[in-house]
């Protein structure tokens, strides 16, 4: 990471910047949030490409509206609100065209920690994508978007509330029903393995 | 706790999900409820499994590039904003009149250049018309386009996808593609076309989607 990125104001101020229309700003904010923003986005489209395509249009959403940002929340919660419905639209338009396309996992009906312990390497992207897929894809929408925002991407029941714009009662009882079923799902990867 | 409140509480297992009081009341109740139990033996396991999934976190390959690809857009945005006909640049010691009159033919001119690369952009829908017919694979193919004779590498990539390529594969591929037509890769698309950029894709360009149309009949080998 640019060790500059670490010497930049606070990313509310950098949008503040940006809106003044300070390229340097903004360019900032990108360096400093692009690889969660990515992260996010992958979990959600589970591609490496359609990630890229995701923040790409994020940032370039932030920069044409930054002066909407009011400040009242933290930049990313914004940010992620803004990947999370570029990703979802996203995602809805390539539900219907994967099952012609997708090429095929090579991935083993092995679990994803066996996967790390055995190799001693990171799970790479497209495995990563191929083990997403297959725990959470039979999960309704909402309860898939709480299960990546808060078990994978690790944010708090409030920001996943603020970002789908629910309660956080109903982020919970979503986390429930949609973690029952990934611990069903995992059960039945394991018998067939 | 009855059973239904206790097969809640146990899939809410991370910090700050329910207040203390619920788990100490969920331990009371497994130790006494076998079947709650095994319920929560067997979450525990899921649990752990998804902490090695959120361990596992994607990364983004080549930022430099993304952040290069970003900047470039909002450049455009700046560009595009400027070409607005408010702003268009006529002299101020004119009369009203003829600067209206003068505003109105700049903006004619700009909508010609841009019905010329809208020109280029219905070849680009008849190319992948022609590729969505002759692909393996079938099926609607909805690649977002964008203006220019030579489509951007995410369509492209897209494309080869279809083909059946792998996405390391693609990429290996246009890399090589890229390498091999070095001035059709130098054409910006952003800054629009000059005369010598469509000269080179008048001639080179021709030649590129020729082999490349060629490339996804083959799935990606040279024949």
């Amino acid at each position: 990471m640019n060790s500059e990125v670490h010497t930049l104001p606070p990313s509310n101020e950098l949008v503040r910047q940006a809106a003044r229309g300070d390229k340097n700003a903004f360019r900032g904010l990108v360096e400093r949030h692009r690889q969660y923003a990515y992260a996010l986005a992958f979990r959600i489209v589970c591609d490496a490409d359609d990630a890229r395509d995701v923040v790409q249009e994020a940032f370039i959403r932030v920069w044409r509206h930054a002066e909407r940002f009011t400040g009242e929340t933290k930049f990313t919660t914004w940010l992620y609100t803004i990947v999370t419905n570029i990703a979802l639209d996203m995602a809805r338009a390539e539900s219907r065209k994967r099952r012609l396309f997708t090429v095929a996992s090579h991935l083993s009906e092995e679990s994803i920690s066996a996967a790390r312990s055995e190799s001693g390497d990171p799970v790479s992207n497209r495995d990563l994508a191929a083990w997403i897929r297959r725990i959470s894809d039979e999960l309704p929408p909402r309860q898939r978007m709480v299960f990546v925002l808060r078990d994978l991407q690790d944010l708090s029941v409030a920001e996943v509330a603020l970002i789908l714009q629910v309660s956080e009662s109903s982020v919970k009882t979503n986390l429930c029903y949609a973690r029952r079923h990934i611990r069903m799902k995992l059960e039945q990867l394991q018998k067939r393995g | 706790m009855r059973c239904t409140e206790a097969r809640k509480v146990i899939y809410l297992w991370r910090p700050g999900e329910v207040p203390e009081e619920s788990r100490a009341e969920l331990r009371r109740h497994l130790a006494a409820c076998e079947a709650c139990a095994a319920e929560f033996r067997a979450a525990e396991e899921s649990f752990h499994e998804v902490d090695s999934l959120r361990r596992a976190e994607p990364l983004l390959d080549d930022p430099g590039s993304l952040t290069a690809g970003i900047m470039r857009e909002v450049e455009g945005i700046g560009r595009r904003e400027r070409l607005s006909l408010q702003h268009l640049p006529v002299p101020r010691f004119l009369s009203s009149r003829v600067r209206l009159s003068l505003r109105f033919a700049l903006t004619l001119l700009v909508g010609v250049l841009l019905v010329e690369v809208s020109v280029d952009a219905q070849r680009l829908v008849k190319l992948e018309r022609r590729l969505q017919t002759q692909n393996p694979a079938g099926g609607a193919l909805t690649v977002p386009l964008q203006s220019g004779l030579i489509a951007p590498s995410e369509t492209l990539n897209s494309l080869l996808k279809v083909a059946g390529l792998r996405p390391d594969e693609a990429r290996t591929l246009l890399d090589d593609l890229r390498a091999r037509y070095p001035r059709l890769a130098s054409i910006t698309i952003d800054d629009g076309l000059d005369a010598r950029e469509r000269a080179i894709l008048d001639t080179e360009g021709k030649t590129f989607l020729k082999e490349f149309e060629k490339l996804i009949r083959t799935g990606g080998k040279n024949e």
